[in-house]
């Protein structure tokens, strides 16, 4: 894996490793807060429970009252029409189930409603049960207290004595109100389940109602509504004494609630963490990104720069700006490049001095062929007709410092001789290109010096040797170096030829371009010549084979098309 | 090339992973489903309607379902007054008389039910129960329940099926008993009397037909009875029909007109009991025809849980659900299955009810009728109103509107 993506990823995986962290404390902390809130809405729902099931018992005692007042003005009470009639106006307009009037044990005068005041088990079991009730009813104190049926069925019943009755002549009115779901129904808020208990079990509970023997609270938990994430929390509960009873027990009030909104929370805050962290990992995915691509850099270009040393690229050199280590790696590196340049420089020039040791009029011939080869290269950059890279310049330099180090292979006699050469003598001297090449590549990392050196002999037409390329075939940097070498031996006096003025050797060139020369190096060569030497020589006028010269690589330059004649100007 | 293809490769499944994720963690449905169901029904008839809606809500999934009570008038002023047209307080279902719905469809309250349920309704129920639910050729509601009136009267005084009302009153009562008592007040209770002079209560039209004369005669033919000592209270009153079964049951009334709700009461309340179609006066041209109806759940047309509404509707169609419905609030099975299977024929007392079921005559859902119902129900309340039973002259002009 790239270190680019190995420290993106470790990146990623700390912000992941934050976002997990955070996203579970959070999610704890929103737990605990909503179990808090559904902990106090319960208990709101049970004080409003309590308040109904506080405003019921007063009105059974309102209604107690108003019966025991009735019963005190109409005297002993027989179950005739009249006075059923008159109870049961009392039933409907109280919402009473049942009431009876008692005189001492006998009873008197009942009267109930069809839909919960009929069973048989609701009747007064009389006197009730517990001492202190009976004891309080004795004395003819009102009371309270809850009867149970045979069926299980459970009821409270309130009781008070009728006014002016003494001792056998005691009557009471007892009250029942039926505890079952009918009850229990209109006190629990909607969507909770509850309970009354007595100091031993459950009365009643909500929905499902009567309850069995055994029944718990926990049997209740299958009515709670279902929500997301049910399984994982404890129902929400709250109890507290609702009634106080006259025999000293007290009805207690249980509600449950479903933890909906536990569930609830959990998904929101699950979705958020989710959403956080995921957007948070894309962040940090681009940030870390950058960051490796910034810190990366220089790495990346010292390898380029190490590969491009590897390829020959001699002419390599990085920006030092950073002060840090890579800073001080890219120094070095910059360092060794120099080095190594410096290495194959001193080759060369002891090539050179070889050469120049070979012929006493080679080491001018050198310095010029090479200086005017930059500075046509220079001309032709200028002019937007190809472009060099250092290396490519360097390699021009190189080659046109020993365009001519093949001559070390052939004899001083040839080489010196003033007069013309014979067939032999001339078959000599060709070989001195593929010679030179020879030599140049056995240096290393130059073999793109050798191949210019190796056809700085061709010509234009096709008619150089030692292969007779022609155009597009021969590289720039031989085209370049022919007509500087030529223009060069036109201008100095040899041993075979008598030296010829600028202007001349101009016209030459101009009479040989698009043969022997390429014409736009021929046109380049002579504005640098005519600039050094002040000849009287139109530098903008030209073969007339004006070509565009891209360079898109190092092996080579592709003409494309001719520019428009005023960029000529 | 290849590094940058796999950045956009990991970019892509990374949105891929969000999209994901985010539409995952969608709460589904936005919020939990709340129903409000209500009704005129109370007691135990409620809490077995609460209970089985419970179960239905528990089958079908997350939802909640509270069940609100309201006394028959409550009910009909809410949903013709207060009922909104979403939100809070809106009652997405409600457990109505079939005669409510025509009206109920005409404010726009309940909207008729798709085919499918429809189709799938009419394979089920018996043909009269559909009818009953049906204005102008759309069914408006579920029907899960018949109901009727019929005579509960008590076997020791009457060895044999009173055949008509005269041989109820000529039967020697003990002194302080009732012959028989009659709900004044209720166009519906009074509907066989009425029906036995008269014929057929409604019109090709359905419209209700509803005579001054034969009402008047029925008062007169049955004075005997509530112009007895005490007896005006038997005939008229608040919850009337518990004081009717209190006195039955204590052998101070023979009998009474009555619905099957009061079978598990008068089963315990001690005293033996028989029940037969209401029988008409001697005199009568026809048979005395009770008025049969039918308790429906409709779902309320702007209610945001419709669909699951209509699901609620249907699956207290389904047979065990319908059965346990009907045997806890004592009322008549709409299931054919339940007829073939003798279900509905189960316990004491529903025999009687099945065979006024089978004479009575149904009446349509449609508003006009409803209207005019109630409007017979007022002019009944203004006579029932009264502390004392009025004399024989106050009467007509009691009957006629014409006495304040």
């Amino acid at each position: 894996m790239r270190l680019r993506w190995q420290l993106v990823l470790s990146h990623l995986g700390s912000i992941l490793l934050t976002a997990l962290v955070i996203g579970l404390v959070n999610v704890v902390l929103l737990l605990r807060g909503t179990r808090t809130m559904e902990g106090q809405a319960l208990d709101s729902s049970l004080t409003t429970a309590r308040h109904l099931l506080a405003s019921r018992l007063a009105d059974l005692q309102h209604a107690r009252d108003d019966i025991s007042t009735f019963a005190a003005e109409a005297g002993p009470l027989s179950p005739d029409i009249a006075t059923l009639g008159r109870l049961h106006d009392f039933l409907a307009f109280y919402r009473l189930e049942r009431v009876e009037v008692f005189h001492g044990l006998r009873k008197e005068v009942e009267a109930y409603r069809w839909e919960r005041g009929v069973g048989r088990s609701l009747a007064t079991a009389w006197l009730p049960p517990k001492p202190q009730i009976a004891a309080q009813v004795a004395f003819g104190r009102p009371a309270a207290w809850v009867q149970k049926g045979a069926d299980g069925l459970a009821s409270l019943k309130l009781c008070s004595a009728v006014p002016g009755g003494v001792g056998d002549e005691r009557r009471w009115v007892v009250l029942t109100e039926p505890l079952d779901g009918s009850f229990l129904g209109r006190i629990i808020p909607v969507g909770l389940v509850g309970a009354l208990r007595d100091d031993h079990q459950i009365l009643v509970a909500w929905p499902e109602t009567p309850p069995g023997p055994d029944q718990d609270i926990e049997s209740l938990l299958s009515y709670l509504p279902k929500g997301p994430f049910a399984w994982l929390f404890r129902p929400v509960s709250a109890r507290r004494p609702a009634v106080q009873l006259d025999d000293g027990s007290a009805l207690e009030l249980v509600l449950l609630s479903a933890p909906i909104r536990s569930g609830q929370s959990l998904v929101q805050g699950l979705r958020a963490w989710f959403l956080v962290t995921v957007c948070g990992s894309l962040l940090a995915l681009a940030i870390g990104s950058g960051l490796a691509a910034r810190l990366l850099a220089p790495l990346n270009a010292l390898l380029e720069g190490t590969a491009a040393m590897a390829r020959g690229h001699l002419m390599v050199r990085l920006p030092t700006g950073r002060g840090d280590e890579l800073g001080s790696l890219t120094r070095e590196f910059n360092r060794m490049a120099d080095e190594i340049r410096n290495t194959y420089l001193g080759m060369i020039s002891t090539l050179a001095e070889i050469v120049e040791a070979k012929s006493h009029y080679t080491r001018e011939h050198i310095d010029r062929v090479e200086r005017l080869a930059m500075a046509t290269a220079e001309v032709l950059e200028r002019r937007g007709w190809v472009r060099f890279s250092s290396h490519q310049r360097f390699l021009l330099s190189v080659a046109a410092i020993l365009h001519d180090v093949g001559k070390i292979a052939i004899a001083n006699e040839i080489l010196n001789k003033s007069g013309p050469l014979d067939t032999t003598e001339r078959e000599q001297i060709l070989t001195h290109p593929e010679v030179g090449a020879l030599i140049v590549e056995r240096m290393g990392k130059l073999e793109r010096a050798a191949e210019i050196i190796r056809c700085a002999h061709e010509h234009f037409d096709g008619s150089g040797y030692p292969r007779g390329l022609r155009g597009e075939e021969i590289p720039l940097e031989s085209r370049i170096i022919l007509a500087v070498d030529a223009f060069d031996a036109m201008t100095i006096k040899r041993p075979y030829s008598a030296g010829r003025s600028s202007e001349a050797a101009i016209a030459e060139l101009r009479t040989e371009a698009g043969r022997q020369f390429d014409p736009v190096v021929v046109e380049a060569l002579i504005e640098v010549v005519t600039k050094e030497s002040g000849a009287d020589v139109d530098p903008s006028s030209d073969s007339g084979l004006y070509r565009v010269i891209h360079s898109d690589s190092d092996a080579g330059y592709r003409l494309v098309s001719a520019p428009p004649p005023a960029n000529r100007a | 090339m290849r590094t940058l293809g796999r950045a956009r490769a990991c970019s892509a499944c990374l949105l891929l992973v969000v999209t994901a994720g985010s539409v995952a963690c969608q709460p589904r449905g936005e919020k939990q489903a709340h129903l409000t169901v209500g009704t005129a029904w109370s007691g135990p008839a409620a809490e077995s309607l609460h209970r089985e809606l419970l179960r239905v809500a528990e089958r079908l999934g997350s939802m909640t379902i509270d069940v609100r009570t309201y006394s028959s008038y409550g009910l009909s002023d809410y949903l013709s007054k207060n009922q909104p047209q979403g939100g809070e307080g809106l009652l997405d279902l409600v457990v109505v008389p079939n005669d409510w719905l025509g009206q109920l469809a005409e404010r726009g309250t309940i909207g008729e039910l798709p085919s499918t349920r429809v189709e799938a309704m009419q394979d089920r129920l018996v043909r009269q129960a559909v009818l009953a639910v049906t204005d102008r050729d759309k069914v408006l509601a579920f029907p899960v329940s018949a109901e009727t009136l019929a005579l509960i009267y008590d076997p020791q005084r009457f060895p044999s099926p009173p055949r008509s009302i005269d041989e109820i009153l000529s039967v020697p009562m003990p002194p302080g008993t009732i012959p028989i008592a009659v709900n004044l007040a209720s166009p519906y209770h009074l509907a066989p009397l009425v029906s036995a002079y008269q014929g057929s209560l409604v019109d090709v039209d359905g419209n209700l037909i509803w005579r001054d004369d034969v009402l008047l005669r029925v008062f007169l033919r049955t004075a005997p009875s509530w112009q007895a000592p005490g007896g005006w209270r038997c005939f008229t009153g608040e919850d009337l029909e518990s004081l009717q079964l209190q006195l039955y049951s204590d052998g101070k009334l023979a009998s009474f007109i009555s619905g099957p709700w009061l079978l598990e009461a008068l089963e315990a309340c001690g005293r033996p009991f028989a029940v037969t179609p209401v029988p008409a006066f001697a005199d009568a041209e026809h048979p005395a025809r009770a008025l049969v109806g039918y308790q429906c759940v409709a779902v309320a047309k702007d209610s945001p849980w419709a669909d699951l509404g209509l699901q609620i509707g249907a699956s207290l169609l389904e047979p065990d659900v319908n059965e346990r419905l009907n045997r806890s609030t004592r009322r008549l099975s709409v299931l054919i299955d339940s007829f073939q299977s003798q279900q509905a024929m189960a316990s004491q007392g529903t025999v009687g009810f099945l065979r006024a079921l089978e004479q009575g005559q149904f009446f349509p859902a449609a508003a006009h009728w409803s209207d005019s119902f109630q409007r017979a129900g007022d002019r009944l309340q203004r006579v029932a109103r009264r502390p004392h039973a009025p004399t024989r002259d106050e009467l007509p002009r009691l009957v006629s509107g014409g006495l304040p």
